[in-house]
């Protein structure tokens, strides 16, 4: 995480408009956090939201692995039941939630990079 | 130029990516004109962390690749008195102190040996926990105070007669191995030379000795064991040979015979036609099978031999004395040579040249997996089962075979779904890319859509869904295919962006000029400038089909047991007895495997940064 903000910072501080920020004689405080910070969170906000979604198929490992009870638990006795409705139902489940992640990424993109517009 | 019209064209293509259209640029031209793989190679050299991950990788590769021949995989194999062992290499060294006074005795169990001097005092050395309550080092105060004459090891109990003809059991004693017949008291009672013990044998739950005056005391589990010796045979027994639950003897008129109750119809039961009419010399047995030496030095043995036991190689002079292990026989010729033959998985047979070229073999020790070899100057040999250097598995298997039989299968599968991702990646990235259009909109959508499909748990359905109706091997090649077709499509997006912006360039236009066909334009004179972008995401993905392989086959849906994968080896970390008592059956898999990934992961990266110019400006 620290090395995806950081490579994302640096990409974003060499960038033209901050050298003209700077020119403007904008405190440094408001160059960092508004114009660079805002653009490194593009490639964060896409990681983030890919390991929510992760969370999902991890949770079917970590729930073997710990003996919880949750829903990667209850995946994982359905396909060793072959209870393939229970599978599918939860497999739906999964896909609607990325399905929902990869909407989310894209409207934040355009919450936080005002350049990102859906066109009409 | 002449030259270069020879070579075969694939030949050719790849000279033209990796290392460039050298002939035709000067050596100055050379050194400002890189290909990007030169570039990037250059610059991966370089990078110190990349390069050491690419060294431990290719050393872990080189290990599983060559590996199997060294430790072949049995998968039908396993041993049930060799479960969960810790790692160990000391299951033959005897103490420095029994070596120094003198050694009387050796007996050996499963995993452990003990000896005594010849001071009558009692040595223990290898792996004595021989199952999670029972630990052969706990030795009763009063055997350790006697004066030990004899000794014997069985699978898990121990048996010492001492000087004033005392029988000590110690170790597992649930099953009555130290519930003395009623005959065998009252002769201990009576001691003098009514107990005067000539042989002491312990076997898997019964023990048994021999007196000086023909008589065979037997004890242990009398129901899994045969305990019971004919009244027809009483005081004619000179010799007893054990075998996993029953006996034979040899009697003093020198011949054999099966002396036990137990079954009329047992294997041992037939006294081989070879062995009529001639005087025995010595007898012994294998856990499953028994030999004699006949006196003109002929060596016959009958039962189970299943594992090579009835194998006897051509000896070079007559055998004196024969000794059993569980699965292989040991032979003291007359003119001092030893030749063991059975069954060699643990080396037992392997006879150590130090021993034939030293003239002087006075004893020999055999039980179990182990040989030990006494010279009249003092000097010990061994040979046999050592110990495993990564232990063994809830089945007795080795850890180190499995470790190194299972990387080869999880790479072997990483690799192989790799390629097939790549393939599929590549061309339909290319059309897309190269054609656009509809093909494109029908290519990228179907690409969203297995894109969108959670990774793991639909892996999980088509495996189990397709799995369940396949064989083992078959199943491996489904998870191949299934990896491969699953995770193509990020390749199909990198391959395809590439072309669109390279589709613009130059020399595509002048490409087409030349009338050449789309297909050749796309795969050979684009392709080769995606190459290194290619390849740095093959990287990266091997090692993901590698993770997803293991966490699949760890699920119980990628490759079954027996086959050992990386992921499936893990599978016994789901136990918490495994966890805590039996770390090696789950340390070491995990080590190697995450090694490997993170190696994998490294060189991805160093990759990723070597193609990335402005990477060398952080």
């Amino acid at each position: 995480m620290t090395r995806y903000v950081r490579s994302a910072m640096i990409d974003a501080l060499s960038m033209d408009y901050i050298r003209t920020a700077r020119a403007k004689g904008l405190r440094e405080k408001v160059v960092i956090y508004s114009h660079a910070w805002r653009n490194a969170l593009l490639p964060i906000i896409t990681s983030i939201i890919g390991w929510f979604i992760s969370i999902f198929s991890g949770s079917v490992i970590i729930e073997n692995t710990f003996s919880l009870n949750g829903m990667g638990k209850l995946y994982w006795t359905g396909l060793n039941n072959l209870d393939f409705e229970l599978v599918l139902a939860i497999q739906m489940f999964y896909t609607v939630v990325s399905l929902i992640g990869s909407l989310l990424m894209d409207i934040s993109y355009g919450l936080v990079d005002p350049r990102v517009r859906v066109d009409k | 130029m002449s030259n270069k019209k020879k070579e075969f064209f694939l030949v050719r293509w790849l000279k033209r990516c990796f290392l460039g259209d050298r002939s035709e640029i000067s050596l100055e031209d050379e050194e400002k004109i890189q290909t990007p793989m030169r570039a990037m190679v250059q610059s991966f050299v370089h990078k110190p962390l990349a390069m050491l991950g690419l060294i431990v990788f290719l050393a872990i590769f080189v290990f599983v690749i060559v590996g199997p021949h060294y430790w072949p995989l049995d998968l039908s194999d396993q041993d049930a008195s060799l479960t969960n062992l810790p790692p160990s290499n000391d299951m033959m060294s005897v103490p420095k102190e029994l070596l120094e006074t003198g050694i009387a005795d050796i007996a050996s169990g499963n995993t452990y040996g003990i000896g005594t001097d010849v001071n009558g005092n009692l040595y223990m050395w290898g792996h004595t926990r021989v199952t999670d309550k029972i630990d052969m080092a706990d030795i009763p105060q009063e055997v350790l105070d006697a004066d030990l004459t004899y000794i014997a090891a069985g699978t898990d109990h121990c048996v010492a007669v001492g000087e004033d003809g005392q029988v000590y059991v110690w170790g597992n004693t649930r099953l009555q191995q130290d519930k003395f017949s009623s005959d065998m008291t009252k002769a201990m009672k009576k001691g003098g030379d009514a107990w005067d013990v000539i042989q002491l044998e312990a076997s898997n739950q019964f023990s048994a000795i021999v007196t000086s005056d023909g008589n065979l005391y037997l004890w242990g589990n009398g129901n899994m064991a045969d305990i019971k010796l004919r009244s027809k045979y009483e005081g004619k027994i000179a010799k007893v040979a054990l075998t996993e639950n029953e006996y034979i003897a040899l009697l003093t008129d020198g011949t054999v015979a099966y002396t036990g109750y137990k079954d009329k119809n047992s294997p041992f039961a037939k006294i081989p036609a070879e062995l009529k009419g001639k005087t025995v010399v010595d007898i012994a047995s294998t856990s499953k099978s028994v030999a004699a030496i006949t006196e003109d030095g002929q060596i016959v043995v009958w039962g189970n031999a299943t594992k090579g036991e009835a194998d006897v190689p051509e000896l070079s002079s007559k055998p004196v004395h024969l000794y059993g292990g569980r699965y292989h026989y040991t032979a003291l010729l007359e003119n001092g040579d030893v030749v063991s033959w059975g069954n060699n998985k643990y080396h037992q047979i392997d006879v150590p040249d130090a021993v034939n070229s030293a003239d002087n073999i006075e004893r020999i020790f055999v039980s179990n997996y182990q040989n030990y070899a006494l010279g009249s100057d003092g000097k010990l040999y061994t040979w046999g089962l050592k110990g495993f250097t990564l232990g063994t598995d809830s089945l007795g298997r080795d850890m180190l075979t499995r470790i190194v039989n299972g990387g080869r299968v999880t790479m072997t599968v990483g690799a192989i779904s790799v390629v097939i991702a790549t393939i599929l990646g590549v061309l339909f990235g290319g059309l897309a890319g190269y054609f656009g259009g509809h093909l494109d909109i029908i290519i990228m959508r179907i690409a969203e859509i297995v894109g969108g499909l959670p990774f793991i748990p639909f892996a999980m359905i088509l495996s189990a869904v397709i799995g369940t109706r396949l064989d083992p091997t078959q199943r491996m090649y489904l998870i191949m295919v299934v990896l491969g077709v699953l995770s193509w499509v990020p390749t199909c997006r990198l391959v395809r962006a590439q072309i669109l912006a390279q589709r613009e360039m130059e020399y595509v236009t002048a490409a087409k000029a030349m009338g050449i066909r789309e297909g050749t334009i796309v795969f050979r004179h684009i392709l080769p400038n995606v190459v290194s972008l290619l390849i740095v995401s093959m990287t990266l993905d091997f090692a993901t089909c590698m993770l997803t392989e293991s966490t699949l086959s760890y699920l119980g849906f990628g490759i079954p047991l027996p086959t050992p994968t990386w992921g499936n080896l893990l599978n016994g970390a789901n136990n918490s007895i495994v966890i805590q008592q039996y770390w090696w059956q789950w340390v070491f898999p995990a080590l190697i495997f995450g090694i490997c990934t993170i190696c994998i992961n490294l060189i991805g990266d160093g990759l990723r940064d070597a193609l990335d110019p402005k990477a060398l400006e952080r």
